[in-house]
């Protein structure tokens, strides 16, 4: 891992064309702001961890859990 | 025509209705190929299954009925990314959560739908910048929400009506 010091207004550039500026260093928070070409995306790593685990907890999901969720009589057949 | 083993038993899915997902599913970001599969006895409630492996098949549903005012907005590089140019062409599902031992207490994402392009056969889970969602929503509840909305809205209607 590249690890760089920053401080408050200082910026990082990456590929040319992401830049990160750190705007604010306040407590134990940083808040930075990030300017990118429309088609980058970008997210808070722990709601992209969240969705992940939420995708493998469903995939364990069977037709009888789906069945006890609605009560439909089409699934004692 | 493929035959494909899936945890909803052997299915033939015809080469048309494969759904390349270029990114993956976040957890499952190796696999790429996606069928969507309705089976009644789980109606209203569709599969997201892999062709690539048996054990990974989501349950999925229409966002609407269980949020009656739900909205999407699809970012830029999401569009791009789906090749959508015509946001008819966009089908939404958010995936269902149940919990084994308590399925009255299933949840659903409605942070990060997953969006298929159905005209290019395009799809992708995206995540929303929506502070009103988050990705554990009880179904219950919601549904309750729902119906006081449609109760309210149906009283409105009416409240207008006898006044005009």
């Amino acid at each position: 891992m590249l690890v760089l010091s920053r401080r408050a207004n200082e910026s990082i550039i990456i590929d040319d064309k992401i830049e990160v500026k750190v705007l604010k260093i306040e407590g134990g928070t940083v808040k930075l702001g990030i300017v990118a070409p429309q088609e980058v995306k970008i997210y808070r790593k722990e709601i992209y961890e969240a969705v992940r685990e939420d995708n493998l907890q469903a995939t364990s999901a069977t037709v009888e859990d789906v069945c006890g969720l609605f009560k439909k009589s089409k699934c004692k057949e | 025509m493929e035959r494909i083993k899936t945890r909803l038993g052997e299915i033939e899915i015809d080469e048309r209705d494969i759904i390349d997902f270029p990114e993956g599913l976040p957890g499952f970001e190796y696999l790429r190929r996606y069928a969507l599969i309705q089976d009644e006895r789980t109606d209203p409630i569709k599969w997201l299954v892999s062709l690539e492996d048996e054990n990974v098949s989501l349950p999925v549903i229409d966002p609407w009925l269980v949020r009656v005012d739900y909205s999407v907005e699809i970012s830029p590089a999401d569009k791009r990314l789906l090749k959508l140019e015509d946001v008819k062409d966009a089908l939404v599902l958010c995936v269902v959560v149940i919990p084994k031992d308590s399925p009255e207490d299933a949840t659903v994402n409605l942070l990060a739908p997953v969006i298929i392009n159905v005209r290019e056969n395009i799809g992708e889970q995206v995540i929303l910048d929506d502070p009103n969602y988050t990705i554990r929503h009880r179904i219950v509840d919601e549904m309750e929400r729902s119906r006081k909305l449609v109760d309210q809205d149906v009283k409105t209607s009416a409240g207008t009506e006898s006044e005009g």
